[in-house]
């Protein structure tokens, strides 16, 4: 435990002295990660605790990101107060989308999702009722303003995401050790023995759904401000796919494997922007030969850290 | 109720085609319990070569016949072979690995196959020829039917009766269907399952070359992320008629062609794969064994 | 009486796997269930626990009617139970293991579990305490933190027990504990079930090691073909004939 905090330590320390080492294109693909990385992490609590195949997730990630948009542009709601809004009416959706299917064997229950997220993106296409702005989406999303600052520069709204990302890592720190986070993993492990002992299946497997889609909201509203805009592009079907990637090759359930998949799959192929065409192809053969060499995923979750009381007779 | 004959010709066309791919996915996930995420680009990856076979090879001989059959069967043979190699590469190194690593790998391997397209024949569009199939058009009561519609759908439904005899009356056929049931029992039956499975991707890639190649004759309009749009439709019809069920994926395919083309024509044509999504999940939860599948029991 | 079975049913597709089937568990009593590989008794337990709705019938537990209710409110309500097939949490450490056994006695909520409240805390140390009480009453000390996939096969039954016993139930339900035991482990699993009885559990077993269940039962139910052919004290059932004819078929 100690061990780890350290690492924790020096991955927020690099962070937080990383834009000034760097120029500005490539302070936004720090936001960027930091905010794919909370969304990714949302996205373990269904996938990599719960052990259930989502493969919609970012869908949730664009219901944060449009409420803010929404509420922001067309309501004039100042963006700080968008976000409780945004993530209550999130984790609704979870839980409206989920309770249908939340009993669908694993691969059906993975097309379902793959249906919710492309009805998603087709109603964001289409302009529904009218506030989606279609396919080009909505611009002019304002900053946050809290305690009187407004947070507008490229920087502040870094540093925003990052702190976003650190709150999130100490949710799902939390949700790990507790009963929650429990019966989340005896519910992946073998669902019988979960329910034999008292998990009631129902309740847990949609409120992962809940939780996930809540933090991935929250994600969504910090990157409508970082673009000040929302389009539908970044929450289709292939932003699922790749999430779902992040959490599987760097590791379930494992807050270091997720963070690793994250910087892996977006941030890898930033660097090879030359080789444009030739990235995503890599890429595949690189899921490929991951699943095969590590299938565990890059950094896997260690159980068996137990508080002190119980370890000494 | 000209119309509504009309779009029921056309949804005949484009479900013949989702039914020859579907049968790749449902036989896959039968034998396998995967599902082949890259199946689509593989679709994608036969228009992409029939096209090349076809302007390289026989350039100013398009519409003639024997051109046309070369076609197809360089494609097909070619596909079937790409097919047993994709199986080779990304998923049997995981026969035992857990769901979800082949479920990454097929998904690998599908973002691979695409954008090994995209590396190939570059980012946009290219377009079949008009004449490969001999058109010709004929009205019949308000109808218009063409050439290329019945040719599709006739040459589909031999296919498909084909593969019907082939799996019902033949040795590897129950073979197949045994190993669907249950791989370690058809294991101990002495059925070799990898040489099983072999047949079913070179099959099921087979089948969907040709639906590829179709779909290059009909819509005529490549682009290298095709697959995955008629791949998920494709897989859609597979899971409504069940499955697992290869008749079911060909009952699929045609039911989800006719019901494509009904909402665009007479609902909305931008909501059209949005409720076909609809359609799913409604099927998902109140029978997602599908039209013609079972349900196994799990033993406790 | 603690559990009464009243009339049970259950078909599956075609095969009836259980048909017309009673009987009653005294508190406190070690009851087994004998009978041929497929005569259902499996099929009984899952009845009991809510894997599986009777078609017809009624199930009565300590005077409340829990047929056909989910697994996780039987377990509520008092019952726990090992699987034929060992079906522990393979990535997990044997604590967090055995702790399953205490989920259902947890106070905190999701929403403590999610910010820390002081309930958390108290809630998480009681119950690991709980915990540490079962792996030393196992003699599991050693294991604590091991994982549980990693271990040997009598140290997994041995930790399903634990599990079981964690949820501190009235009636405790084994399902073939001794299977692939050696003739050490056995012993030492007998020693424990009377221990477990005398702290006022409940138990139901099946076996199939005769010896073991002539020694530890008190009263025994017979079932063949989905029914109850014999039941009585071990002595009347090993020398019932028709006992002795499903076991050994007639000539």
């Amino acid at each position: 435990m100690k061990k780890n905090f350290i690492w924790y330590v020096v991955f927020f320390a690099i962070a937080i002295v990383y834009p000034h080492f760097v120029n500005p294109s490539w302070v936004d693909i720090g936001t960027t990660f930091a905010l794919y990385s909370v969304v990714a992490l949302s996205q373990d609590i269904v996938l990599g605790k719960a052990g259930m195949f989502d493969m919609g997730h970012a869908a949730f990630f664009g219901i944060g990101a449009y409420t803010a948009a929404i509420l922001n542009t067309a309501y004039n709601i100042p963006i700080i107060y968008t976000i409780p809004i945004a993530i209550i009416l999130s984790a609704l959706f979870g839980i409206i989308i989920s309770w249908p299917i939340i009993h669908l064997r694993g691969d059906y229950l993975l097309v379902a999702t793959i249906g919710f997220n492309i009805i998603f993106y087709q109603a964001l296409q289409n302009n529904v009722f009218g506030i989606t702005g279609g396919p080009n989406g909505i611009f002019g999303v304002s900053t946050p303003v809290i305690f009187g600052i407004n947070i507008a520069s490229q920087r502040a709204i870094y540093y925003f995401a990052w702190f976003i990302l650190l709150i999130t890592m100490l949710i799902i720190y939390n949700i790990d050790k507790s009963k929650l986070g429990r019966a989340f993993h005896y519910l992946r492990e073998s669902e019988l023995a979960a329910e034999s002992f008292g998990v009631n299946k129902r309740f847990y497997k949609v409120l992962a759904f809940a939780l996930g889609a809540a933090v991935a909201s929250l994600a969504g509203v910090v990157f409508a401000v970082q673009y000040a805009a929302v389009s539908p592009e970044t929450f289709n079907f292939t932003q699922s796919v790749l999430f779902f990637t992040i959490v599987i090759v760097g590791g379930p359930s494992s807050i270091p494997g997720v963070l690793l998949g994250a910087f892996v799959m977006f941030v890898i192929p930033q660097f090879f922007r030359e080789f444009a065409t030739a990235r995503y192809f890599v890429f595949g053969i690189a899921m490929i030969l991951t699943m095969i060499l590590r299938p565990q995923g890059i950094w896997p979750a260690k159980f068996g850290k137990l508080p002190k009381y119980i370890k000494e007779s | 109720m000209e119309i509504f004959l009309q779009q029921i010709v056309n949804g005949l066309a484009i479900g013949s085609i989702y039914a020859l791919v579907a049968i790749g996915y449902t036989m896959v996930y039968g034998v396998m319990k995967l599902i082949n995420f890259a199946h689509g680009d593989v679709v994608a990856l036969a228009a992409y070569i029939g096209l090349t076979v076809l302007m390289q090879a026989f350039g100013m001989h398009v519409d003639k016949l024997w051109a046309v059959i070369l076609m197809f069967v360089i494609t097909s043979l070619f596909i079937s072979m790409f097919g047993i190699f994709l199986e080779r590469l990304a998923y049997r190194p995981l026969r035992k690995a857990p769901r979800l690593s082949a479920v990454v790998s097929a998904l690998g391997a599908s973002l691979a196959i695409e954008n090994g397209i995209m590396l190939i024949w570059g980012p946009n569009i290219k377009v079949f020829p008009s004449n490969v199939f001999p058109s010709a058009r004929w009205h019949i009561s308000g109808v218009i039917i063409n050439s290329t519609q019945i040719a599709i759908l006739l040459l589909s439904i031999i296919l498909m009766l084909a593969l019907y005899i082939f799996i019902n009356k033949t040795k590897i056929g129950t073979a197949i269907r045994a190993s669907a049931i249950d791989q370690d029992a058809a294991k101990l039956m002495g059925i070799d399952v990898n040489s099983i499975i072999i047949a079913i991707f070179a099959l099921g890639s087979f089948l969907g070359s040709i639906g590829g190649l179709f779909i290059g004759v009909y819509y005529r309009e490549l682009y290298f992320q095709m697959g995955w749009i008629y791949g998920l439709n494709a897989f859609i019809a597979a899971i409504i008629g069940g499955i697992g069920n290869i008749p079911g994926a060909m009952l699929g395919g045609m039911l989800l062609g006719i019901f494509n083309v009904l909402i665009a024509g007479y609902v909305s044509n931008t909501w059209a794969e949005a409720l076909t999504f609809v359609l799913l999940i409604l099927i998902l939860i109140v029978k997602p064994t599908g039209i013609l599948g079972e349900r196994v029991a799990e033993k406790v | 009486m603690l559990l009464q079975l009243n009339n049970i049913c259950k078909t599956f597709g075609g095969i009836v796997a259980i048909n017309d089937l009673s009987f009653e568990v005294k508190k406190n009593q070690i009851l087994g269930v004998i009978g041929p590989n497929g005569a259902g008794k499996t099929t009984v337990f899952n009845c009991i626990t809510g894997i599986y709705k009777p078609d017809r019938g009624k199930i009565y537990f300590d005077g409340k009617d829990i047929t056909g209710l989910k697994p996780h409110i039987i377990s509520k309500l008092g019952i726990a139970r090992t699987f034929q097939t060992i079906r522990l949490f393979p990535s997990m450490s044997v604590a967090e293991n055995i702790m399953a056994g205490r989920h259902t006695s947890c106070r905190q909520t999701w929403f403590d579990s999610l910010i820390r409240t002081p309930r958390y805390f108290r809630d998480e140390k009681e119950n690991w305490l709980k915990v540490k009480y079962f792996i030393e009453l196992l003699k599991l000390s050693e294991y604590t933190s091991s994982i549980v996939g990693s271990l040997p096969y009598g140290i997994q039954r041995k930790i399903e027990i634990a599990r079981a016993l964690a949820s501190e139930p009235k009636l405790l339900i084994l399902d073939e504990p001794a299977a692939g035991l050696n003739t050490k482990e056995t012993e030492e699993l007998v020693e424990l079930i009377f221990q477990i009885k005398n702290m006022g559990i409940t138990i139901m077993l099946i076996e199939h090691d005769m010896d073991m269940m002539m020694s530890l039962s008190e009263y025994i139910i017979v079932m063949n073909f989905g029914e109850k052919i014999a039941e009585g004290q071990p002595n009347d059932v090993q020398s019932n004939p028709q006992v002795i004819e499903a076991y050994l078929g007639s000539d």
